[in-house]
């Protein structure tokens, strides 16, 4: 096998190890893939510095998957805490949501209710998109309509869950 | 910025959705994007390389900076006055001492003479059109190395029918003159770029047809990891209020094209893929592309 070949084989074993160690450390999906493609694109980068006496490629970038892990947990430790659902969705427009909301399972369950609540159509396109990763081609042959169509369904789903999740957050007393 | 806005209510709502799954198992299609997009990386040529050498000569080479960061101490305590007196008679001293900075320098752009021709349109009651600017833009400053990474590279175009060679719009040649310029057909239409290796992009300049005061509709510049634009899509710039292109509302104004070119400013946003909207322009329902350049370097150089 090429080298090519041998890393292929490598990041499609190593890959659902990583990822799997992110969520069971308890990040939240997106941030999950994200340190998994810095760590997947960190070793790549780095491969010249693997030492093959000190042992197989497989645990060490599972270290450096630690290590980004470890910084993410470092940067976060700095930022500031303490928003609530209401105020993150108040603001969902503008700015990116906290990490540390979106690994809450009240917003797993908030979201879950929301996607129940809005078209099925609406709701199977997001699912397809963000939690099957599909692409717009793909999701257009599974829901049998063009791929223009998807966009638009897309844009007009974000929407609705975004109107139906703000109606739906627990009101917070109290908050300035 | 309405830009980021945009972005951000995108990227929101995708982190939200995401939030619902409950596997420990990342999605298929998530896997397979980023194997290739490391192959991407893997093709390129490294860096740095660090031979295992340097390993060899790690720890002396430490313990040689330790002593000499003592010695340094030793020198400061025992000899006071040497660097005030060394400042006072040398300012070179203290500028020496600064710290390295990240070279920034103008991006160089080819930038022909204008050549507009015939009568100006009339442009009364076009609506969310910027102010147009006679002089040309200040320099734009990026990382020194940085070049045209999209010259040569393969472009595509959603036109099946366009007899155009698509490859001008890649050639380097923004002029403007006849046959420097490809047309694609009526209404929607976007060309896509392919960098073939993921780069780091620090603007995205296009220019259209500027041989008139031209103004071409519902303009959207994004990037994207993979071809089908479903990994790390970020739209650099959007004036498709009406989101005739389903890649979401857009807020930006629109221009009338000038022989500079329009420079996007894209921040250094990791990508592979460069996709260009636009749906014909206010003389006539035809798209058009003199010369797309993207400015970048190859991520980790």
């Amino acid at each position: 096998m090429n080298q090519e070949g041998l890393w292929r084989s490598l990041l499609a074993e190593v890959i659902p190890k990583v990822y799997a160690m992110f969520i069971r450390k308890g990040t939240n999906p997106s941030l999950a893939e994200e340190l998994t493609q810095k760590t997947v694109f960190d070793a790549v980068k780095g491969r010249e510095t693997f030492d093959p006496e000190k042992g197989e490629m497989a645990p060490w970038i599972m270290t450096i998957a630690k290590n980004n892990l470890a910084m993410e947990m470092r940067k976060r430790a700095k930022a500031p805490k303490n928003m609530t659902i209401e105020q993150a969705l108040a603001a969902v427009d503008d700015a990116p949501l906290p990490d540390e909301l979106l690994e809450k399972q009240e917003t797993a369950d908030l979201v879950n209710r929301g996607l129940d609540e809005i078209n099925e159509n609406e709701r199977d396109v997001l699912k397809a998109k963000y939690v099957d990763d599909l692409s717009a081609r793909q999701i257009a042959g599974k829901l049998k309509i063009t791929e223009k169509a998807v966009h638009s369904l897309l844009y007009r789903a974000r929407i609705s869950l975004r109107d139906k999740l703000r109606r739906l957050a627990p009101q917070t007393e109290g908050q300035s | 910025m309405k830009k980021a806005n945009d972005n951000n209510f995108e990227k929101n709502i995708e982190k939200l959705v995401k939030s619902t799954a409950n596997s420990e198992q990342p999605p298929q299609a998530f896997v397979d994007s980023l194997i290739d997009d490391a192959m991407g990386q893997l093709n390129q040529p490294q860096q740095t390389s660090r031979p295992n050498v340097f390993k060899l000569y790690l720890k002396p080479l430490a313990m040689a900076a330790a002593i000499l960061v003592v010695c340094g101490l030793g020198v400061t305590i025992f000899i006071p006055g040497i660097q005030k007196s060394q400042k006072r008679t040398d300012g070179m001293v203290a500028m020496v001492d600064k710290p390295a900075i990240a070279e920034f320098i103008p991006l160089q752009i080819d930038i022909s003479a204008p050549i507009v021709e015939g009568t100006p349109p009339n442009l009364a009651g076009i609506d969310n059109l910027e102010e147009f600017v006679k002089e040309n833009r200040p320099p734009f400053m990026v990382p020194a190395g940085t070049t045209n990474v999209a010259l040569g590279k393969p472009v595509t175009s959603s036109d099946e029918d366009m007899t155009d060679p698509l490859d001008k719009i890649v050639d380097g040649d923004a002029s403007g003159v006849d046959d420097s310029w490809v047309e694609l057909g009526l209404f929607e239409q976007s060309i896509t770029i392919d960098l073939q290796t993921a780069q780091e992009i620090y603007a995205i300049v296009v220019w259209h047809y500027h041989k008139q005061q031209r103004i071409y509709n519902d303009v959207v510049i994004q990037t994207a990891n993979d071809q089908d634009f479903t990994v790390n899509v970020v739209n650099h710039f959007n004036n498709d209020t009406d989101n005739t292109h389903g890649q979401g509302e857009g807020k930006d104004k629109k221009y009338i094209e000038k022989n500079e070119g329009r420079l996007i400013d894209t921040k250094g946003t990791k990508a592979r893929f460069v996709r260009l909207f636009s749906t014909g322009n206010n003389d006539n329902e035809l798209n058009h592309y003199i010369e797309v350049a993207v400015y970048g370097k190859p991520v980790g150089k």
